[in-house]
This record gives structure tokens, C-alpha cells and sequence, in this order.
């Protein structure tokens, strides 16, 4: 448990006035307020570090435990007495705090070092200044590969105790957030219920690449076939296998297009993105005999 | 398909501690929607978090409603960006060996 500095936090002097932490938190707290920083993990831990030091340094009695003891918090006799004190006192000060905080968003909890000075409810009051009718969003991250996220498939997962089974339909993106409505926390005197939003993160567990609906693949074209053309069989995705037909001459790097054979377009039935296979020439590096005197020989030919 | 609850407003603003103007003021200026059915006015249940986004704004950043609205215009700006971002990098890694 590391001990955090909630003068730094807030950007001000161990000086400052009441006046000067209420402005140096509101300005803060439009920088990193999770609602102007969606998606930002960083932003919200800072700005729930805020709220601490604001709860902390807003609230003259939580201020002057903490001016006496924040750096020695884990020793001193004094400390430990304080310590016991605490969760006698603790509703005391949560009634008289003067301060306010913002937000009341997922994930924000106290840190260790806040809950042992102050316990869980630490002089803050009621989080939600204003809107909470409606219960509290829930998020989740699922882990899917890349062969899952082809197709609509059902999966079981646990939230908050409660087993739910979802659909995820073929074509989902990574990083993509999907909203199950009504399965956050309960509202406040009949609100509705929040939702679950649940971030998808897609691992690659193929040799295709995926960009949007596009597939990418690279094909390993033997030499002999480049030069002289012929057909090859390449495998779609799907395991499907296309017959490709090399033309005479087929520089490395050539791209085909494979119209409709790529990744299924999220939520549009049949639709596929485009299948793009690069052709990677493959040199050979053992040579037998015989092949090193024709290689030679073609050599001769081509300088006359 | 997606049930939708309708929500009084005069409901919605006493059990979130708002005034019934603040939320007028808010849909005249086009950041919120209102329906009107049998003389009543509702918050369909999908615009809540909408809803209470812009209040949150409003209420603990104390931000106007121009600025709000500026607000949500960079907000989905920033999300577009985002996903163009995304998909470049995306496209950038088919260069990788």
C-alpha cells in the first residue's frame, strides 16, 4: 500500500485555502472526468484519485488526520490508537463532510491507502450529485480469437454473481463494446436498471489478418509457378478452398482480390468483406546439383 | 428487439433531484429528447444514459448548454477519430513481419 501525496493529486500547495482546492479540484475534475474521457482507463483512475483528494482536503477534519498522519500512516502509536478510533467516528464525519464529488461511475472504489485512513466510507457523501434514478452501468471485457468472432456464436458469462448467456454475432470488432440492456445494478426507487456493457477483445489465432471486413493472407508461391504461371488452391477462412489461377510472370508482392471472401459484416447477413492474398515468392536457398548447372545456364541465356 | 420503458419526467426529476425546467430547457436547445404522449411528457429508458450524461455535464462540470453541445460534437468527433485510428493501425500491422 503506497501512501499518495493528495496535495500533488490536486495540484496545490499543503497551504492552500478551501477556496484554492475547490478550484484546483474543479478544474481537474473537467480534465479528467470519465464522461470527456471515454475509454481512457488512466484518466479515470486519476480522476477517482481525485475524488479521494478531494474527500480528503475538502473536509477540515479528514484534512488534519490527514496533515498528521498521512506520511506515517503505517507506524506510530498514535497512528494505530487514531486506527481504532476510526470506525466509531467514521459516521460522524461521513454526516459533516462539506465537500462534494463528482460522478458515480464503475470501478470507483477506494484505494487501500484512502480506506485505511479514513475506512469505506470516509467523510464522503453521496456520490451521485444528480442523476441516479437509473442503476448503475456494469462493464466487462470478454476475450474471443478471431475464429470465434466469424461466426454467431452463444456464450456464458457470470456477472456480479448472475450466470447470463449472450449471442455474439459473427463480424464483432475488436475492441468493440456491445450494450445488454438492463443487466447493471437495480435503479433507485423503481429507475430502471443500468446496462452491461461488455469490450470485446479479439485475439488472432490465424495466419489472416483483419482490417475492418477485410481479410489479408500471404501465400508462399513457389517459384517455378511464378514464372511459368499454373493454379494453386489457397483456403478462405472458412476452410473453403479457392482455386487461384497464377498468370506467367507474377511479381512478389502481387495482390489478388477475392471479392466476398473475407470477414462477415457485423449484424448483416451474408454480407462479407473482401479475402486479399499477397503473393510471396520463395527462393530457394538449397540447391541440388543439377539445378545449380541449369540455374547457370538460364543465367548464360539471359545475358545474350 | 430492445424493450423500451417510458419514464414520466415529472418521475425522473424528483427522484433525481432536477428541476422540470432544466430538462425543458435542455430539449428546446436540442441536447436531450422528450416524447409527448396523452398529454404527458417521457424519457424513453434508452435515452436515459444520454440524458443523464448532458446533466452530468451540466450539473457537475457546470458546463452551459453551448458547451455541452460542443462537448458531444468533439465527443463523437473524438470517437470517429478513434475508429479511423484503429483501423489504420490495423492496416499498418499487415507490414509487420
Amino acid at each position: 500500500m503506497e501512501f499518495i501525496d493528495y496535495y500533488k493529486v490536486m495540484g496545490v500547495g499543503k497551504s492552500a485555502t478551501d477556496a484554492e482546492i475547490k478550484k484546483a479540484y474543479r478544474k481537474q475534475a473537467r480534465k479528467l472526468h470519465p464522461d470527456l474521457n471515454p475509454d481512457d482507463k488512466e484518466a479515470q483512475a486519476k480522476f477517482q484519485q481525485l475524488n479521494e483528494a478531494n474527500a480528503v482536503l475538502s473536509n477540515p477534519e479528514n484534512r488534519k488526520k490527514y496533515d498528521k498522519y498521512g506520511k506515517d500512516w503505517e507506524r506510530g502509536e498514535e497512528y494505530e490508537q487514531y486506527k481504532q478510533q476510526q470506525s466509531q467516528n467514521q459516521r460522524q464525519y461521513s454526516n459533516s463532510g462539506q465537500q462534494q464529488s463528482y460522478g458515480n461511475f464503475e470501478g470507483e472504489d477506494f484505494s487501500d491507502f484512502f480506506s485505511s485512513m479514513f475506512g469505506q466510507s470516509g467523510g464522503r457523501q453521496s456520490q451521485r450529485s444528480q442523476a441516479q434514478y437509473r442503476g448503475q452501468d456494469f462493464n466487462a471485457q470478454l476475450s474471443i480469437n478471431l475464429t470465434e468472432a466469424y461466426k454467431t456464436h452463444k456464450k456464458e458469462l457470470a456477472v456480479n454473481g448472475k450466470n447470463i448467456r449472450i449471442t455474439i454475432a459473427a463480424g464483432i470488432e475488436d475492441q468493440q463494446t456491445i450494450k445488454i440492456p438492463g443487466f447493471g445494478a437495480e435503479g433507485a426507487n423503481n429507475g430502471p436498471k443500468g446496462d452491461l456493457y461488455i469490450t470485446f477483445s479479439i485475439e488472432n489465432n490465424t495466419a489472416f489478418k483483419r482490417v475492418g471486413n477485410d481479410l489479408y493472407l500471404d501465400y508462399e508461391l513457389e517459384l517455378y509457378s511464378a514464372i511459368l504461371g499454373g493454379e494453386i488452391t489457397v483456403s478462405d477462412f472458412d476452410n473453403g478452398k479457392l482455386k487461384l489461377k497464377v498468370v506467367p510472370g507474377t511479381q512478389s508482392g502481387t495482390k489478388v482480390r477475392l471479392k466476398g471472401k473475407g470477414f462477415p459484416v457485423y449484424k448483416k447477413e451474408s454480407q462479407f468483406g473482401d479475402l486479399y492474398v499477397t503473393y510471396q515468392v520463395k527462393i530457394p536457398t538449397k540447391l541440388s546439383e543439377k539445378e545449380n548447372e541449369l540455374f547457370n545456364e538460364l543465367s548464360q541465356i539471359s545475358k545474350k | 428487439m430492445e424493450s423500451q420503458e417510458l419514464i414520466i419526467i415529472d418521475v425522473f426529476c424528483k427522484e433525481s433531484k432536477i428541476e422540470i425546467n432544466l430538462i425543458e430547457e435542455l430539449e428546446d436547445f436540442g441536447l436531450i429528447e422528450i416524447y409527448n404522449e396523452n398529454g404527458l411528457k417521457y424519457i424513453h429508458s434508452n435515452n436515459l444514459p444520454q440524458v443523464e450524461k448532458v446533466l452530468r455535464f451540466h450539473n457537475e462540470l457546470n458546463i452551459n448548454k453551448e458547451g455541452i453541445e460542443v462537448v458531444l460534437n468533439l465527443l463523437e468527433r473524438l470517437e470517429n477519430t478513434n475508429q479511423e485510428l484503429k483501423y489504420f493501425k490495423d492496416k499498418l500491422k499487415l507490414y509487420e513481419y
